[in-house]
């Protein structure tokens, strides 16, 4: 009897190794298949067009650093700011973004602007979002992302 | 045509480690096996010495970096090859085939997660892509660009084999491809199992293609949805399995402890937490009592690529995470949080599927004595992760969302390989069909 049951006991494991692996691999590929979209375009517009959670803004950000790219010497200092209702602030996600996407400019932050000496402050700003209110800037050029500013010499 | 270029660096690294091949006989049919193993070996030779010329301050050409890996390669090419050897590894049986065809299907359905920027991770902007892009501009491993105030959230001492492999590419191909960096990503998964599939067949050939498409599932699952396209858990995962594949699957022997060696090797250069994993992996060997030149052996690569990275990051100033800066005091004030938080990234979601069945077949096999020492592995990587959690950091929820369920890769490829260590040795299908095989 005690034979049997170890047979028995070996035959249901046996079975259950032999089907864990696939029914597992299976579970996980079609919840691997369940969290992707169907994406007509492709490649999409920017890497991270669909990243998850779905956000537009780093699309918006990375779209509107590759225009301000073509408009900037190379080796100048750009300083990257979100603005809202006029206030411009520093972003450490965008100045990391914009190291990567400017990279024949120096991404310099807000804290230059504050410099007693004139010739810290950055040549541009780009701005994402809405308008820069600073009479030392002039506007360069509008995109739908964002604008760019020129400082006045 | 950037894109087309840059991945053809990258597929180029191989040349540079045909002298893997030498350390282990290899099947004529195995092109994946031999294509794998040497871009691990070519990956790390010009990693180092990507390094070691930043060290001594020599600019790097294409030419100069070639020269010095091609040339050991093709000299490897000459020495004795077993081609005798060779013939007694068989082919793909039809049994294997199918699972095979299951892992590869797994691969395209990242390949299609990264090429629809599903999988892009946030980190490959912040830094590892912007690294790669800096140092092929300059030539080199800009201490200056990493030293600078600006760029403090970079993370300007965390290994550098990625960004350099990236550089590579990039000054062959004259321009920075983001695409392509992403693209490394499914790569290195085919890589990873194609590695895994081919060291495991070597001693428990009927089951390795079964485990491989287990292992596909389990990491084309986690990559896609911890967002790793990109980033550099994809290549700590790849060396990290050549590591223990080597260890576990092949025979005790010099060759093998070479192969290991640059797996480490890999992983250290890859990320600070591999060096957790390579510190683990040596307690390891040393539990199983293989002597002191088999672990110095083992711990050469690793050490010297280690050694030449702190030297680097010490003469500018940028030893951060070595010194533990940045992360407060320890305290276990916020332990529950941190547990919380912890067990519930460890789900996947997906209910802890990929622990669950991975302690199911572990605990189904007959062989978990010898799995030990690499249960010891993942937890003792379990232990250094929670450790890190629990210094007091401003936000340690953002902390442990942002990263622990990419951290929780490696334990878990541990506790995999334990699984697979224990049911090879008589795990209870293999009894019972050894049985029938025997009337």
């Amino acid at each position: 009897m005690q034979g049997n049951g170890t047979v028995l006991t070996r035959a249901s494991s046996s079975q259950l190794w032999r089907w864990l692996i696939p029914l597992a691999s299976l579970a996980l590929t079609i919840r691997l298949l369940t969290i992707l979209q169907f994406i007509p375009e492709i490649p999409p517009r920017t890497i991270v067009s669909h990243i998850r959670p779905v956000s537009r803004e780093p699309e918006r950000g990375v779209l509107f650093l590759t225009q301000v790219e073509k408009l900037l010497p190379t080796g100048s200092t750009v300083r990257i700011a979100q603005a809202r209702n006029g206030v411009t602030t520093d972003d450490p996600v965008a100045l990391l973004v914009a190291a990567g996407q400017l990279p024949r400019q120096r991404v310099v932050r807000l804290s230059r602007l504050r410099s007693s000496d004139p010739r810290e402050y950055p040549e541009f700003i780009a701005s994402l979002g809405g308008e820069l209110r600073d009479p030392r800037y002039v506007l360069v050029a509008s995109f739908r992302e964002g604008s760019l500013y020129r400082i006045i010499r | 045509m950037t894109l087309l270029n840059f991945l053809g660096a990258i597929l180029l690294l191989p040349l540079f480690g045909l002298w893997m091949l030498r350390l282990m006989t290899v099947g004529r049919h195995e092109v994946l096996f031999r294509f794998s193993l040497a871009f691990a070996g070519g990956a790390v030779a010009l990693g180092i010495e990507m390094l070691l010329f930043s060290l001594a301050g020599i600019y790097w050409t294409p030419f100069l970096l070639v020269v010095g890996p091609l040339t050991i390669s093709f000299l490897s090419l000459g020495a004795g090859a077993d081609d005798a050897r060779a013939e007694h590894i068989e082919p793909i049986e039809r049994s294997e085939r199918l699972y095979l065809a299951g892992s590869a299907l797994i691969v395209l359905v990242v390949l299609y997660a990264a090429v629809s920027a599903q999988m892009t991770s946030p980190d490959l902007l912040f830094f590892w892509g912007t690294k790669g892009q800096r140092f092929a501009m300059t030539h080199q491993i800009d201490g200056a660009f990493l030293a600078a105030a600006e760029n403090r959230l970079m993370h300007p001492d965390y290994p550098p084999l990625l960004p350099l492999l990236f550089a590579w590419a990039a000054m062959i191909a004259r321009a920075f491809s983001w695409w392509g960096a992403i693209l490394t990503a499914p790569l290195f998964l085919g890589m990873t199992l194609t590695l895994f599939f081919s060291f495991a067949r070597r001693s428990a050939k009927e089951e390795a293609a079964r485990w491989t498409l287990l292992l596909a599932a389990i990491l084309g699952y986690c990559f896609v949805l911890t967002a790793s396209a990109g980033n550099a858990e994809p290549p700590l995962i790849f060396f990290e399995a050549l590591a223990l594949g080597a260890l576990i699957f092949l025979p005790r022997d010099s060759s093998s402890e070479w192969i290991t060696s640059v797996g480490l090797a890999g992983a250290i250069l890859t990320k600070f937490e591999g060096l957790i994993f390579v510190s683990l992996t040596i307690g390891m060997v040393m539990l199983q009592r293989r002597g002191a030149r088999s672990v110095l052996r083992m711990m050469s690569l690793p050490a010297l690529a280690l050694g030449c990275w702190i030297v680097f990051c010490a003469q500018r100033g940028l030893l951060h995470s070595y010194r533990g800066e940045g992360y407060g005091a320890f305290s276990v004030e916020n332990a529950g949080l941190v547990l919380g938080e912890l067990t519930h990234h460890a789900g996947y979601h997906i209910v802890w599927l990929p622990w669950v069945v991975v302690a199911v077949l572990w605990l189904g096999g007959s062989g978990k004595r010898e799995s030990v020492p690499l249960i010891l592995i993942g937890l003792g990587f379990l232990a250094f992760i929670l450790f890190s959690y629990l210094h007091d950091v401003s936000n340690v929820r953002l902390w442990i969302a942002a990263s622990a369920n990419r951290t929780l890769m490696t334990p878990l490829l541990a506790f995999f390989f334990a699984a697979v260590v224990a049911g090879r040795k008589g795990h209870p299908g293999r009894a019972a069909s050894t049985a029938d095989d025997h009337g």
